[in-house]
């Protein structure tokens, strides 16, 4: 992984103003579904798997992670992939930094898909980089507290997406923009709640 | 079942086959006691292993691990397709199944795993390859169905194995080990 050479990568990590609330659900809902689509580290799973619930996660090279890296589109075999490690309804659907390396059009396929599996007050967590530049692959997020994150990435050599929020609200049918909060490094919180697909 | 193999698994002079096809044994269930607690690398089990020991696995299982209060290893060689409960589980290859530990499960950056994992305790190393869900709280242990009879009579019957009939096939697979 390397030491991380980003400016804002600090030891003592970022406040963050979504994921206590994320946290905050997992322990009010016994048995909570959770799927992990981004840095699936072991703190991070002890985080979330409190008051029993489960945490789906991929950490292989197919993972959805390893395969941003090589491209911004995803086919409809590459979704099937990873929906079939998936539990038939999600409470909790943790993006991260992931759609920052997604098209707009990806993002739109992806998502309809997942609101197929989603339970109807589910939430979805999204990080997207509101600076020029981001780093060539996903970064992985570390969460050292229930409000604090620690990110270990590369070098700042892409030109980021900078998607805005109601731009992600329209490409995502049944999903509604519930809270947002910007890091100290740039980094826009997204957290979505998803209301349910028309004909639910 | 045996077949004649010497220390380096080829037939006496015949030319090398797969060693899995004739050190395989085919559905026995391990009595309790079992002196067996490792499957060496380059052997097949297929069936259902309970008992009360510790378990190493470098060769092939598939089937089933009950082994509640026991540590499994499965090591860089082992590829086990099997739902495992036990105390302690650290793996190093290959699982497809359901793990259950009372006490902890390593993933070790060697291994692919894929399946649920039910520990209070969960590691997963750097650079493993994980597939599945995991649920950090003690798993209960003791409702696991016990292994289900074959068929005595009627169509498609199989005759069970007594006791003493399966302790006797023990030394044979014991001598497979000690080749």
């Amino acid at each position: 992984m390397g030491l991380p050479s980003h400016a804002t990568d600090y030891d003592e990590g970022f406040t963050s103003g979504i994921l206590p609330i994320i946290c905050q659900l997992i322990l009010e809902e016994p048995d909570c579904a959770v799927v992990d689509l981004g840095t699936a580290s072991t703190d991070n799973c002890m985080m979330f798997t409190r008051n029993g619930a489960s945490v789906y996660l991929d950490t292989s090279h197919e993972s959805l992670r390893s395969k941003v890296v090589q491209s911004d589109e995803l086919t409809t075999e590459d979704i099937d992939d990873l929906l079939a490690y998936c539990p038939e309804a999600v409470d909790v659907l943790l993006f991260w930094d992931i759609f920052d390396y997604l098209s707009l059009g990806t993002v739109e396929k992806l998502m309809q898909r997942f609101g197929e599996i989603m339970r109807p007050g589910g939430l979805l967590y999204v990080m997207v980089s509101q600076q020029r530049y981001i780093p060539q692959e996903p970064a992985l997020i570390e969460v050292i507290q229930a409000d604090r994150v620690r990110f270990h990435a590369g070098p700042l050599e892409r030109e980021g997406p900078h998607y805005a929020p109601k731009q992600l609200e329209q490409k995502m049918p049944g999903f509604r923009i519930e809270k947002l909060y910007l890091m100290q490094n740039g980094i826009q919180e997204h957290l979505f709640l998803f209301e349910g697909q028309q004909g639910d | 079942m045996w077949s004649s193999r010497t220390r380096d698994g080829h037939s006496d002079g015949q030319s090398p086959g797969r060693l899995e096809d004739s050190l395989s044994v085919d559905s026995r269930v391990v009595p309790e006691r079992s002196p067996i607690d490792g499957i060496a690398h380059g052997m097949c089990f297929n069936g259902e292993i309970r008992g009360d020991a510790d378990l190493t696995v470098a060769g092939q299982i598939a089937g089933s691990v009950f082994l509640p209060g026991r540590r499994v290893f499965v090591t860089d060689t082992g590829e086990v397709n099997a739902d495992i409960t036990c105390r302690v589980l650290e793996i190093e290859g290959m699982v497809r199944g359901n793990l259950r530990a009372t006490d902890r499960v390593t993933i070790r950056k060697t291994s692919h795993v894929k399946g649920d994992i039910v520990s209070p305790q969960i590691e997963l190393e750097e650079g493993c390859q994980f597939k599945g869900s995991v649920r950090m709280h003690k798993p209960d242990v003791d409702h696991v169905p016990p292994a289900k009879p074959k068929m005595v009579s009627g169509p498609g019957a199989v005759r069970v194995k007594t006791d003493n009939e399966v302790a006797a096939e023990v030394p044979k697979l014991q001598t497979v080990l000690d080749l």
